[in-house]
């Protein structure tokens, strides 16, 4: 990016938002960067269209105390400043509203992004390129006007060069006066540096002696045309304590957006305000639980609100009145089963894939919409298992909860000598009964089983699965890796063990998950566990 | 495969459950339950058993013959499969010890053996490692006068180092040079001396050192029980192999009583010791508290029966 930053720069305007009105002049000024010309002082500024206040307050919707207060602190044209420290969460407008109330303030400015020049050097470097108004270009080698290591040499560097530029300007401005076009109002003798994304210096190499020297620059350049602005996404105290010995920076807070604000931002430059705020009822709801950054709002709403449109696209009018609720009904049921899947893609950044690949989408994600509503509402277990763990897991829930004397009925095939027996009726016995006789079952806690009986159930399990299975599974379990399956579980105090010796035999297990959990792993199987299970009645 | 077939296959794979099921479930019945006692057999003096134990002639020598010395022919896939990381693991009929023993002076001679036989009744860990901490300590002096380099600070292990320091001396990186590789051979991994959770734990521990390397044989059936996935198959890094040797238990088998033999007095306790474990816990317990009232009263009970 260097190269084309120190080229770029002073053409830069904002980071995307997706409805920013700035973005047209990008375009304008993308025509003069091929042209190669040498740089001059007016490349220090902003550039673009000069905008008014206003304009800047209905840019940015609800911003407009923080931009009264930094015009306030940056105050009128060549008084100098202390520095600012600005910060805020994520996507609140920071950069944008500098670089914008730069352009409205048409003063020069040494844009840096510590993001962009990542280490010491290079951040160094490419201030003294910019206020050097030096370009790399084939001519030059792409070398750096100067070449900084150290703080101490950027510091004599940065005096140099600022005290150029400084004169650079007041020439400039002395010409101005002499001269008759005050239209402009000149653009000061002051520089201004800006640090963006300052809160990644906190992890670079040498960030113990580089903050506190950056902190310093404006006792140590003792300039008085020079203004600093440090942008973070941390608030001051987490770069030092107070009593650090330097000058502290100005604090200026950007609050996260309200919800009335977000709304204002997405909507523009809609448009259709009406259906997109209606669109926008439906869907902010849902996004507001996963994010309320704007840019993740608006790169997921696009094509989202296509989506919304879709249905209305042979209607070009959005009919009022009694259709109105019917319509948002209808629009409403088409898009609310692509919100959740939508949201599962926030944070990714998707690619465009060609029309014919999206036809075919469409048609599988029907299917798969219908599918995915009726799962929901059923729990997924939340660990990966093995199935032959999940089976040992089963088998022991089942040997724990069942009597022993069931076994026979309930999982040979042959079904016991004593089937019919066994059956019994349900008895009409007084709900009392029952609650008593469950309350039985929770307060004696899990049986106890030997290592035979688990090993009996779970063979048995595991060949009722392969049977009702179409796949070829391998038939026949390696016994140790069951044994060692069972160790891995009782480390995982799934089962408990008991005291004695576990190889002669004689050791019991007790199984110590609840209903709930061995109901969705068995679940995770497709395993009727429902019908083993032994009902008191 | 016609449907009979099937059924046969069906059959055996649920032979294992069925019986168990159906035994426990006629448990209660006596009909099955054998009345024949012990005492009933006319049992033999134990020194003619032991005498007539020598006199047994082994059977099918010259297959065995052949079958050790297919073995043989493995040794250079074994070795492979220990420099490449892995641990073997010996299972299969008969005492393996003579086949370990064979490999082990044969095969690993460029390597130290240190052999732990793990069929005596209690094995000491800590002095197993440091023994094997010592040798390592004296190859890694040998080598460093050798080649004339200066002396770490390592001190020779002693008994007043905890078995942590001792696992971490033999699992340390800073000696660099390969060669230093020691290989432990367990015999009998599962014997009674190492059934407990935590020695299991320090060997795979003792597995996992970059300089250790181990050979072990087990015996018994639920052998796996003691190592859960992670030390199976990460720590120890088992690679299966099945010899069955056929070859009597001799050297295994010391330890443990004849239990066919008319013992006089002093092998009736570790007999009783074999019939107590295979009781129920609650039988035990009544046991125990039998055994309890008897020590605290010693006047009653003056004859003692041994039937």
């Amino acid at each position: 990016m260097n190269p084309e930053e120190a080229a770029q720069i002073p053409r830069r305007t904002t980071r995307s938002l997706a409805s920013s009105s700035a973005s047209t002049s990008n375009n304008a000024s993308s025509a003069k960067v091929n042209s190669l010309e040498p740089l001059t002082i007016n490349d220090l500024l902003v550039g673009g269209d000069p905008i008014s206040l206003d304009e800047l307050f209905s840019n940015f919707p609800g911003r407009s105390s923080q931009i009264l207060e930094i015009v306030s602190l940056l105050g009128p044209l060549n008084t100098p400043m202390l520095p600012l420290f600005v910060y805020g969460g994520a996507s609140t407008g920071k950069t944008s509203i500098i670089l914008q109330l730069f352009r409205h303030l048409n003063r020069p400015l040494v844009y840096s992004s510590c993001r962009t020049s990542y280490n010491q050097r290079i951040l160094f470097e490419s201030i003294l390129n910019q206020l050097h108004l030096h370009r790399k270009s084939s001519a030059n080698g792409y070398s750096n006007a100067k070449r900084c290591e150290r703080p101490s040499d950027f510091i004599n560097f940065l005096r140099e060069a600022l005290t150029d530029a400084i004169n650079n300007l007041k020439e400039k401005s002395a010409k101005l006066i002499s001269g008759k076009t005050m239209a402009q109002g000149g653009i000061g003798n002051m520089i201004y540096l800006v640090f963006d994304n300052f809160q990644l210096v906190r992890e670079w190499d040498k960030s113990s002696t580089l903050l506190p020297f950056l902190f310093n620059l404006y006792d140590l350049l003792k300039i008085p045309e020079v203004g600093l602005i440090f942008i973070s996404n941390t608030s001051p105290d987490t770069f030092y304590s107070s009593n650090m010995g330097y000058v502290e920076p100005i604090p200026v807070y950007f609050p996260d957006y309200t919800d009335a604000d977000i709304r204002k931002i997405l909507s523009r430059n809609q448009a259709d305000s009406k259906l997109y705020s209606s669109f926008l009822d439906v869907a902010l709801r849902s996004f507001f639980r996963v994010t309320r950054q704007v840019d993740e709002l608006s790169t997921a709403f696009k094509p989202l609100y296509e989506k919304y449109c879709e249905p209305l696209s042979d209607k070009r009018v959005f009919p009022n009145g009694d259709k109105d609720k019917d319509m948002k009904r209808k629009l409403f049921s088409h898009i609310n089963p692509h919100i959740t899947s939508s949201l599962n893609e926030i944070f990714k950044v998707s690619s465009h894939p060609s029309v014919e690949v999206e036809n075919s989408k469409e048609a599988n994600l029907k299917v798969n919409q219908r599918k995915l509503e009726r799962r929901e509402e059923i729990a997924k277990l939340d660990f990966h298992m093995s199935t032959s763990a999940k089976y040992l897991l089963i088998s022991a829930f089942l040997a724990s909860r069942n009597p022993a004397t069931l076994d026979a009925s309930l999982f040979d095939s042959k079904g016991g000598s004593h089937n019919r027996k066994r059956k019994r009726k349900p008895s009409e016995k007084v709900p009392e009964r029952k609650e008593s006789l469950e309350e039985e079952l929770l307060m004696k806690g899990p049986g106890s089983f030997p290592l035979e009986r688990l090993l009996a159930i779970f063979q048995c399990i595991v060949s009722v699965a392969e049977d009702s299975s179409d796949e070829d599974k391998q038939s026949g379990e390696l016994m140790s890796d069951v044994l060692l399956q069972l160790s891995s579980l009782c480390n995982a105090k799934f089962i408990f063990k008991g005291r004695s010796c576990p190889i002669e035999g004689s050791v019991r297990y007790r199984s110590t998950v609840s209903e709930d959990l061995a109901l969705k792993v068995a679940r995770s199987l497709k395993f009727p566990l429902s019908s083993y299970l032994y009902k008191r009645t | 495969m016609n449907m009979d077939e099937i059924m046969d296959e069906e059959e055996e794979e649920f032979e294992f459950s069925r019986n168990y099921f159906l035994a426990k479930e006629h448990g209660s019945s006596s009909a099955k339950k054998s009345t024949n006692k012990l005492t009933d057999i006319n049992l033999v003096d134990e020194q003619e058993l032991r005498e007539a134990s020598l006199h047994i002639q082994p059977k099918h020598e010259k297959e065995i013959a052949c079958l050790m010395d297919s073995y043989k022919n493995m040794y250079p896939e074994w070795v492979l499969a220990l420099r490449s990381g892995f641990s073997l693991l010996m299972y299969g009929f008969g005492s393996k010890k003579v086949l370990l023993e064979d490999f082990a002076s044969t095969a690993l001679t460029e390597y130290s053996v240190v052999v732990i036989n793990g069929y005596l009744q209690t094995i000491n860990l800590k002095q197993v490692l440091i023994t094997l901490a010592e040798l390592l300590h004296d190859q890694v002096k040998a080598k460093r006068k050798a080649s004339s380099r200066d002396l770490p600070k390592s001190q020779q292990p002693s008994n007043s180092q905890s078995i942590e320091d001792l696992l971490t001396f033999l699992d340390e990186a800073e000696i660099e040079e390969d060669g230093y590789v020691i290989c432990v051979i367990i015999h009998n991994i599962d014997g009674p001396g190492l059934r407990d959770f935590e020695t299991q734990q320090y060997l795979a521990r003792l597995a996992a050192c970059t300089h250790i390397c181990i050979v072990a044989s087990i015996d018994h059936v639920n052998a796996p029980l003691y190592w859960d996935k992670n030390m199976a198959h990460t720590q120890f890094n088992w690679c299966w192999y099945h010899v069955p040797t056929f070859a009597p238990y001799k050297v295994e088998g010391m330890f443990y009583p004849l239990i066919l033999a008319h013992g006089g007095a002093n092998q009736s306790v570790k007999t009783a010791t074999i019939v107590l474990q295979s009781l129920t816990p609650n039988a035990q317990s009544v046991f125990k508290v039998l055994a309890e009232h008897q020590l605290s009263h010693p006047e009653e009970g003056e004859f003692l029966s041994t039937s």
